[in-house]
């Protein structure tokens, strides 16, 4: 076990320009004072609904965005003193749309190589064996290289982005929504895909999913976030076996069981709020099921409890 | 019990055996008669156009003095020996019409592959960039638009001269914005896409997202877009020729032997309609073509 | 037993494509009870919409369609012609899509397009058109139905959206409506709220629902008979609990082991999977549909279509089905 985390992030806030009517500025707060560690080998999922800010976190996390505060450690050091060219090599991306994140006019083992050929010198040869040694990695037979993504299914182009985001050799892997598009059978063989590689290749995984029954699996850290902040964070097991803020509650809850017949009453009322105009206090209080007054006046803050944290009044 | 289990998908993942996408192609091409009509018509052109020193009977400027306005052979007073008549000054119209061909598709390659490529560069930059040089050249683009092109392509030679290559540059200059706004709108689509966003996350520079990574997935409208700007491009020079600001006597082109037989309209009507007739089927086959080959590339067109 | 409102009878779809005939529908039988909930269960490409547009007699252009008997509410769908089909739709029969923001015309503001259906079946006067229209919206739990009215469809979220159209869907108190994966597009906790609210339009109106979904959890609570589908065919079909605590047919089985579910405790293991993938429809596998990827199969499963064998109200279309039958 390290003792130095790998990925520590401190109270990242990612804020967005907004022009209102008549020139008036005002800002979403996408992201607003989210904090994590993670270790090797380790998998922390981030669970949220549309408008939590969880795809404006991973921009920034990817260096595709930069945060507007907040610090981002890499091994103990400030990840903006590192170089992009090495940072590359240390954290990659699983994108969410088989279909889309692939290119259509390349060819599979090109697509896989794509990453040594911008930031290394090895020939072409040298990449194609590359990309072959990638391709067996995650399922896919060497033939397969010289073809076309449309001439794969969802499941397999996503196995394709995998050998893709690991050409590099990263030691951190975010996947977003990695298989939220995907037939629960496929599912289930990327689900174990990612499992062994994680075993195999010792990595870790900021998993980005709004289905918590895909998270129980393969979570080790959870960390529910509610337009912007983080509402509950801690072990797994803590966060499915006992969730103690009202809007993880509420989440289990409507999450469909295989194996609960009887009809079940939705916990929340009303619509997701928007993060232009969030709700005064806390975030949640316009649709917790246990308001009291408190929490449309006074935000609450994040208070350990046990080996988690949760931020609503109601728990102490 | 037995239950299904995991078994190593290596030798389990079969891949589609999905048709070659270039016989998928054919195929729904094939479908459309007017297209292959046109591809027929286009080809016969373009070897006409190609062994026009081999097939013409006689050199296209050689004057028969003797054989003044002859009509074609099948009509009374006509002669085998020119097959379609001559012209005003005893020049044999088939020879003509056979160098025309060669003058004329030359003409529209050019413009074609002059305002394509310079459209592309541009319609690519505006595109990927965004912000103010989008704004600008996008500006100055609409301008372009509004002119009517057959003026503009005059103001052009006017300045310059008239001859035909400054006839073919000022046609390709009024079929530039066509192509930026194409290529530009294919690259905003395309920006969007994951793959684009992926190949950020491993360092590609601009150069490579823009010519590697985007400029494939744009050809289709681009191709389409470049068989339509021939019949533009063929149209535009023979106005040109027609007003006498192309090219110019004794070069054989179909516009400016158009031109050249306006006195002659109801005297001598083969001189208009041989040349006019040319034109049309050059362009009209282009367009079929074109028609075709957006339907057979365009996945939701096909029917 | 009461007349079915729905009966379907060895029902087959079969497109012409480039490649071939895709028969996307394989003699598909299954009845629906008035006000009772039927869902079928599937992966992509188990031709389970393709059967729900065959139902509303939405079939595209290269499409044709086969059955022994195809009735709805006693009116035979087979020899229908399209201005009868067209009486039936958004009247006594109903249909609502997955993606609800690309479902409502982005042109035209909720309350036109709720105005059209009204005017349509139920030749109502301007004035009763909107007092029906904002009646609608409330009772599809929408605050503000007035003000709503006048919005365009981006200016709404997703749930809200997929609310007006259950509100086009029951503008006529249909019979029967036909629900193509209404909840999948939206998150988790409006999902919860959609499905209540469908739960809620059943009881008062006693209008029975077809639930397609690939989702299991969804249709344990939702349905009471349960369908589910594989590669154009029904292979198990019976009472929702009875078919998903003691499944029969080897895909169910495998379907509702590799689901990953909240409860269970055992985080973080390989879940069990199908390997392989599903059939291509064009070059259908001999025999049984299943059987390269079933570990059950045998030479007869090669050969042989199965029969369907019935337990009580459980069906179910296999050789060898799991656990007692022999």
């Amino acid at each position: 076990m390290n003792a130095t985390p790998m990925l520590t992030v401190t109270d990242l806030r990612k804020h967005y320009p907004v022009r209102k009517l008549f020139g008036h500025f005002g800002t979403i707060k996408a992201v607003e004072g989210v904090s994590f560690a993670l270790e090797r080998k380790q998998t922390l999922a981030i669970v949220g609904e549309s408008g939590c800010g969880k795809t404006s976190l991973a921009k920034c996390l990817m260096r595709i965005e930069s945060p507007t505060a907040g610090q981002i450690l890499w091994n103990g050091g400030p990840m903006e003193a590192m170089p992009t060219r090495e940072f590359r090599r240390h954290i990659q991306m699983i994108f969410q749309d088989p279909y889309g994140s692939l290119n259509p006019r390349k060819k599979v083992w090109n697509i896989i190589s794509e990453p040594l050929h911008i930031n290394t010198s090895m020939k072409k040869s040298e990449r194609r064996q590359a990309a072959l040694e990638l391709m067996s990695k995650v399922g896919l037979r060497p033939e397969h290289g010289n073809r076309y993504p449309h001439m794969f299914s969802g499941g397999q182009r996503q196995r394709i982005g995998i050998a893709r985001a690991l050409a590099l050799r990263p030691e951190v892997l975010i996947c977003d929504e990695p298989v939220s598009a995907l037939d629960i059978s496929i599912q289930a063989q990327i689900l174990n895909l990612l499992l062994e590689l994680q075993n195999e290749l010792d990595l870790s995984y900021l998993f980005i999913s709004h289905d918590l029954a895909v998270v129980r699996h393969i979570a080790d850290i959870v960390m529910v976030i509610y337009l912007g902040k983080v509402v509950e964070q801690g072990p797994a097991k803590d966060i499915f076996g006992s969730p103690k803020h009202p809007y993880t509650q509420s989440l289990i809850a409507s999450t469909p069981h295989i194996k609960r017949f009887e009809r079940q009453q939705a916990p929340v009322r009303g619509e997701i709020p928007s993060p232009m105009n969030p709700p005064s206090g806390c975030a949640f209080h316009k649709r917790c099921p246990v308001a009291i007054p408190q929490c449309s006046n006074e935000e609450p803050k994040l208070q350990k409890i046990g080996q988690s944290w949760v931020s609503c009044h109601l728990v102490k | 019990m037995k239950q299904t289990v995991l078994i190593n998908p290596m030798e389990t993942i079969p891949v589609s055996s999905e048709p070659h996408a270039a016989g998928e192609f054919w195929y729904f091409f094939r479908k459309n008669r007017g297209a292959v009509i046109g591809l027929v018509t286009i080809g016969f052109f373009l070897f006409v156009a190609v062994m026009a020193p081999w097939l013409a009977p006689h050199p296209p400027s050689e004057l028969f003095g003797e054989a003044l306005r002859l009509p074609p052979a099948w009509q009374v007073g006509g002669n085998w020996r020119f097959p379609l008549g001559t012209d005003d000054v005893g020049r044999d119209m088939l020879s003509r019409l056979i160098c025309g061909a060669r003058v004329s598709m030359g003409i529209g390659f050019l413009v074609v592959f002059l305002s394509a490529g310079v459209g592309t560069l541009l319609g690519l930059v505006c595109g990927y960039y965004g912000g103010i040089l989008d704004s600008v050249l996008m500006r100055a683009v609409d301008v372009l638009m509004a002119l009517p092109s057959i003026l503009l392509a005059i103001v052009v030679v006017s300045i310059l001269g008239p001859n035909l290559f400054n006839a073919i540059l000022a046609t390709s200059v009024v079929a530039i914005p066509s192509f930026v706004r194409l290529v530009r709108a294919s690259v905003l689509e395309q920006k969007t896409k994951s793959y684009v966003i992926a190949s950020k996350t491993f360092g590609a520079g601009a150069f490579r997202q823009i010519f590697v990574n985007i400029l494939p997935n744009c050809l289709a409208p681009l191709i389409v877009q470049g068989t339509l700007g021939f019949s533009d491009g063929i149209l535009n020079a023979a106005a040109l020729g027609f007003l006498g600001l192309g090219a110019q006597p004794p070069t054989a082109e179909w516009g400016t032997m158009l031109s050249d037989a306006r006195s002659f309209i109801e005297s001598s009507p083969w001189l208009v309609t041989l040349p006019g007739l040319c034109i049309l089927l050059v362009v009209l086959g282009f367009n079929l073509m074109g028609d075709g080959l957006r339907d057979a590339l365009d996945p939701r067109l096909r029917k | 037993m009461s007349q079915p409102l729905l009966e379907v009878s060895n029902l087959s779809v079969t497109f012409d494509t480039l490649r071939g005939k895709l028969k996307a529908v394989d003699g598909v039988s299954f009845s629906v009870a008035p006000g009772e909930t039927l869902g079928i269960v599937g992966e992509s490409g188990c031709g389970k919409s393709i059967t729900s547009l065959a139902v509303m007699g939405l079939l595209p252009s290269n499409a044709s369609m086969l059955a022994s008997s195809f009735r709805f509410n006693d009116r035979d769908l087979l020899s229908i012609s399209e201005c009868g089909y067209r009486e039936l739709r958004g009247g006594s029969l109903s249909m609502i899509f997955q993606d609800p923001m690309t479902s409502l015309n982005p042109c035209f503001t909720v309350g036109f397009q709720l105005k059209e259906v009204l005017k349509a079946h139920r030749a109502a006067d301007k004035k009763s058109c909107q007092r029906l229209a904002i009646e609608l919206l409330e009772r599809v739990g929408i605050a503000d139905a007035e003000t709503r009215l006048d919005c365009y469809p981006h200016q709404l979220s997703g749930g809200m959206c997929q609310r007006v159209m259950i509100a086009s869907a029951i503008a006529c108190r249909p019979k029967l409506l036909i629900a193509d994966e209404p909840t999948t597009a939206l998150d988790v906790t409006i999902q919860a709220q959609i499905l209540d609210l469908l739960r809620d339009l059943q009881t008062t109106y006693g209008m029975a629902l077809i639930l397609i979904t690939h989702n299991l959890g969804v249709v344990a609570q939702m349905a009471s008979r349960i369908a589910v589908m594989y590669a154009g065919q029904i292979v198990e079909t019976g009472q929702t609990k009875a078919v998903l605590s003691a499944p029969l047919h080897p895909y169910t089985e495998a379907l509702l082991r590799c689901t990953p579910d909240v409860d269970d405790c055992a985080a973080k293991q390989i879940l069990p999977s199908i390997r392989g993938i599903v059939p291509d429809l064009v070059h259908r596998p001999s025999g049984c549909q299943l059987h390269p990827r079933c570990d059950y199969a045998d030479q007869t499963c090669r050969n042989q279509d199965p029969a369907v064998l019935k337990v009580g109200s459980h069906e179910v279309k296999c050789i060898h089905p799991v656990g007692v039958i022999k």
